[in-house]
């Protein structure tokens, strides 16, 4: 994985992307318990992004040239399959922002902060989004303040208030 | 049935919860290198599934 993080970091370098951070599974991992996962989420903002629905042809194309194929939706990144997904919202957008550089061998990486994460999980609240947020507050790994502002600022306060409730049954 | 006594796995189930703590002590190095281990074997368990099955029609 350290490759695929290197060929990352030269995405940033040579200016495909403007910013990364990992989220989804391997991201969570690195907070909680390994969790069998099959693909490495990349989530991107790109300095211009009016580019639409082509947002993604630079980065394949880019990929291609240094011998990575696209695999239906994701790239095969030195043995990852890698998804790239450009910020969608105002959430995302902090979350790669503020994410912590994390050193992994010998090779800096970005991943999204705990209370990033679990905003998102409970912003898209699938049953296993739901599942791994209580993995992250049995383990204690977020700040409850940080987490409060977060849901706050981006609309989910009531939607937080919820899921206690119901996990409160 | 109501009378059927079950063994006692609440040690069991304390030993489970104290590896999972363990498992995420880790380092994010070691922990990948877990996750590599089962995406081997899953490759392996779905080539030796994709070997037996019988071809349909």
């Amino acid at each position: 994985m350290e490759k695929t993080f290197r060929v990352l970091n030269r995405m940033v370098k040579d200016g495909v992307i403007e910013q990364y951070a990992i989220g989804g599974a391997v991201a969570a991992i690195f907070y909680v318990e390994p969790i069998n996962t099959n693909d490495l989420d990349i989530f991107f903002h790109m300095k211009d992004a009016s580019a639409g629905l082509d947002i993604l042809s630079p980065l394949y194309d880019y990929l291609s040239g240094l011998g990575y194929k696209a695999q239906k939706e994701t790239v095969d990144i030195e043995g990852w399959p890698v998804q790239f997904l450009p910020v969608f919202n105002p959430l995302l957008e902090e979350a790669v922002e503020e994410a912590r550089e994390v050193p992994f061998q010998r090779t800096k990486t970005r991943v999204m902060q705990a209370e990033h994460l679990v905003a998102i999980m409970l912003q898209t609240g699938r049953l296993k989004d739901h599942a791994r947020i209580a993995q992250f507050l049995e383990h204690e790994v977020v700040n409850q303040k940080r987490l409060a502002d977060i849901l706050a600022r981006h609309g989910l306060a009531a939607k937080w208030k919820k899921l206690n409730r119901q996990n409160a049954k | 049935m109501r009378n059927k006594k079950y063994p006692d796995v609440s040690e069991l189930l304390k030993q489970k919860d104290q590896r999972r703590k363990r498992l995420a002590l880790l380092s994010f190095e070691e922990k990948i290198a877990v996750v590599n281990k089962w995406r081997k074997l899953t490759r392996t368990i779905r080539d030796s599934q994709r070997a037996t099955t019988p071809l349909t029609r």
